[in-house]
């Protein structure tokens, strides 16, 4: 028993790269995981949020309406920026401003007639989280003004008819005790209108997040097994009898390429079809900005592939750093988890990540419904990663897979 | 055809291939014999166009490979140490990918490939994905790939090793088939006897050097390698026979006697070791071969 654990221990620490990517990767996803969700570095002063961006339109103008805005605006983590709402309806469509608050003429008088506010929240859905919490502050601002208005208002009438007699001192300092006592009442729910401007009844961007998330990660695990195909060749003989033939080394290497293009292809292509029967995903609302979307992220998962088996020299090597590069990208990329609940930092590491500028793409696409023109900065970005990627992956594949002996 | 000029490869502080030079002429059979790690892999490479030599060239019909390698790469058909197959696809479909990559089309590498499946005995079994295969079998096709486009040398890198008896008997008759159709080959061994039976011309290669290379006649000619009886004995020997060298191994009860002439001189030889006292178990006499002269160059056996 013995002999065997130690051959197989022998073995396990023989190859001293693979060794470290496979410690490597437990410790990386702790410390990324910690990162996104324990609150770790949460303290650090010098990791202070980057804040929120709230369109608005103060229509009022009034006094209360200022008021409601400056306390926001002096909170932490909110950043108002004065908008037209055309303007602020186009960004939020496009996926750049997440809301606009809207307070219409006659606001400030609504308030004090206690009649319904015409004040709206005009958001993107697709980003409840922040909204939720937006949407708790915008009413908490409301409420406080509109119940310390209703306060008063009963305090006086009850001093009034239950304390005129008393001199007008007094009559003060039971006002003051009332109005201290007291609790604000909500009737938050009724205070302003909530519009959703993207994503309609049926698209629910939850699904779109798991599917695209999802697809995207898993066509990541496809092309890492195509790429390692190529150190499977090299240590069968195969490499050195396809080199030599007469085609050339660099035709080896994109033959790769292609192929887990292909592959991915019909991946993600299946992929989308099933979540369309399965849950009604509808993916049909730009076909052109579909198919487009679907080949730049295979050719840029494709690439990873081809730089996979590059840069390391045996298959052991390629499990371990290819589970890591997969899993580091689908996170910080928001595969796994949603981009926004992460610390601001990861949100800035994003932009490294195919999934990221794939998933953003989809949503574009799926959620959004916005033309191709939208998606023309994902799909520029996706092929620039993908043009430097083969272009690393090159230099590797003839320093490490042309490498004969 | 093929001409080696000199050629050297290092790696590191390892000198794999040393200032090795030959000559392959239209329809010869040039066996390239040594130990495992004498160089033979590596000059095959070199030939191949795949590793460059540090120093030296190599020239097919007059054309540095280096210079030329797409026209060379077509004229030279490799089958490699390895068994550089595809598991997962069958033998038709192999044959026909490899051809392919030679500019042959998908009707003429069918065409082709029928045919040397029809020739090596496995036509029956085209359709087999490779894993299915024995390793003899694995080997054969091995070799039908690199025939797919009808190349002028082949070149051979040990393409008989692991595999039983029988299945290296088939592949031997195949070799000499292609070696009656006059085609140019080059083979590397560590068979003495693949290169006795199947040669035209022998390099012996043995650190990265070729030590001596012609025909077999001209090897045993020109490196006076002695004859040898093996006498296997019982009781005690002698370490002494007058006029003859020899060799005592006590362990084995084994006594080896040089001799140039070993039919003509065995009636004296057997008489003087009646007369030592040396009782006789058995008596064989060794030829020289491929292994005696490796042993007499190098002082190592072929197999070390």
């Amino acid at each position: 028993m013995w002999k065997i654990a130690k051959k197989d221990l022998k073995i396990f620490f023989s190859d001293k790269k693979a060794l470290a990517l496979a410690l490597l990767l437990p410790i990386g996803l702790i410390t990324m995981f910690a990162f996104a969700f324990g609150g770790v570095g949460s303290d650090d002063e010098e990791d202070i949020p980057t804040p929120i961006t709230v369109l608005f339109n103060d229509e009022d103008n009034s006094v209360t309406s200022k008021k409601i805005l400056a306390d926001l605006d002096s909170i932490p983590g909110i950043e108002l920026i004065s908008s037209t709402i055309a303007d602020a309806q186009t960004a939020i469509k496009n996926g750049d401003n997440i809301a606009i608050i809207i307070f219409h003429n006659g606001m400030e008088d609504s308030l004090n007639a206690g009649k319904i506010i015409p004040a709206e929240l005009q958001y993107d859905k697709s980003r409840e989280m922040e909204i939720s919490i937006l949407q708790n502050l915008l009413m908490s601002k409301i409420a406080e003004i509109k119940g310390a208005k209703d306060a008063d208002k009963g305090i006086e009438l009850t001093v009034q008819t239950q304390f005129s007699n008393l001199p007008p001192a007094m009559q003060d300092s039971i006002k003051k005790n009332i109005q201290g006592g007291m609790q604000k009442e909500s009737e938050e729910a009724k205070l302003i209108t909530m519009t959703s401007l993207v994503g309609d009844e049926e698209a629910n961007w939850g699904l779109i997040q798991a599917v695209a998330g999802t697809a995207i990660m898993m066509l990541l695990f496809s092309v890492s097994a195509i790429g390692q195909s190529m150190l499977e060749e090299k240590e069968n003989g195969v490499l050195k009898k396809l080199l030599q033939s007469p085609i050339k080394p660099y035709e080896i290497m994109f033959g790769k390429m292609l192929t887990a293009s292909i592959i991915s292809v019909f991946q993600l292509t299946i992929m989308f079809l099933f979540s369309w029967v399965a849950f009604g995903l509808e993916i049909f609302n730009n076909i052109p900005a579909l198919i487009i979307m679907i080949l730049v992220t295979a050719l840029a998962c494709s690439s990873f592939g081809v730089l996979l088996s590059s840069i390391v020299t045996t298959k052991k090597q390629a499990d371990s750093l290819g589970t890591i590069i997969i899993l580091f990208m689908s996170a910080i990329g928001g595969s796994m988890i949603p981009l926004y609940i992460m610390p601001q930092f990861m949100q800035n590491a994003a932009v490294v990540s195919v999934n990221y500028w794939s998933i953003q793409g989809f949503y574009d696409i799926f959620w959004r419904k916005t033309g191709i023109h939208a998606i023309g900065e994902n799909v520029i970005v996706l092929l620039a990663i993908t043009i430097t990627v083969l272009l690393v992956s090159n230099y590797f594949f003839k320093k490490n897979v042309l490498k004969l002996t | 055809m093929l001409r080696v000029k000199n050629i050297s490869k290092s790696f590191a502080t390892n000198k794999a291939v040393d200032d090795v030079s030959f000559q392959i002429e239209k329809g010869q059979f040039y066996g390239l014999l040594g130990p495992n790690g004498a160089g033979k892999t590596t000059t095959i490479l070199m030939i191949s166009a795949i590793m460059q030599p540090d120093i030296g060239n190599i020239l097919i019909d007059e054309k540095d490979v280096y210079k030329n390698k797409h026209t060379v790469k077509l004229k030279m058909g490799i089958v490699p140490q390895e068994i550089a197959l595809y598991d997962e696809m069958s033998a038709l479909d192999n044959l026909v990918f490899w051809g392919s990559l030679y500019g042959i089309s998908k009707s003429n590498a069918k065409q082709k490939a029928n045919e040397l499946l029809d020739w090596i005995g496995l036509s029956d079994r085209k359709k087999d994905l490779i894993k299915t295969y024995s390793g003899g079998m694995k080997r054969r096709i091995n070799i039908a790939c690199a025939l797919m486009h009808n190349p002028e040398l082949i070149v051979m890198d040990e393409p008989t090793v692991g595999i039983d008896p029988q299945s290296r008997n088939k592949i031997y008759e195949l070799l000499d088939e292609l070696h009656n159709n006059k085609k140019t080959i080059l083979y590397t061994t560590h068979y003495m006897e693949e290169a006795e039976r199947m040669c035209d011309i022998i390099g012996i290669i043995d650190r990265g050097k070729i030590i001596t290379q012609g025909t077999l006649q001209e090897l045993k000619n020109k490196n006076n390698v002695d004859e040898s009886i093996v006498i296997h004995y019982e009781g005690n020997a002698v370490d002494k026979l007058n006029g003859y060298k020899l060799k005592n191994d006590a362990d084995k009860n084994e006594l080896i006697i040089y001799s140039q002439h070993a039919k003509h001189d065995l009636p004296g030889i057997v008489k003087k070791c009646a007369d030592a006292g040396i009782t006789i178990l058995n008596i064989d006499i060794r030829n020289i071969n491929l292994e005696t002269i490796f042993l007499n160059l190098t002082g190592r056996q072929l197999r070390d």
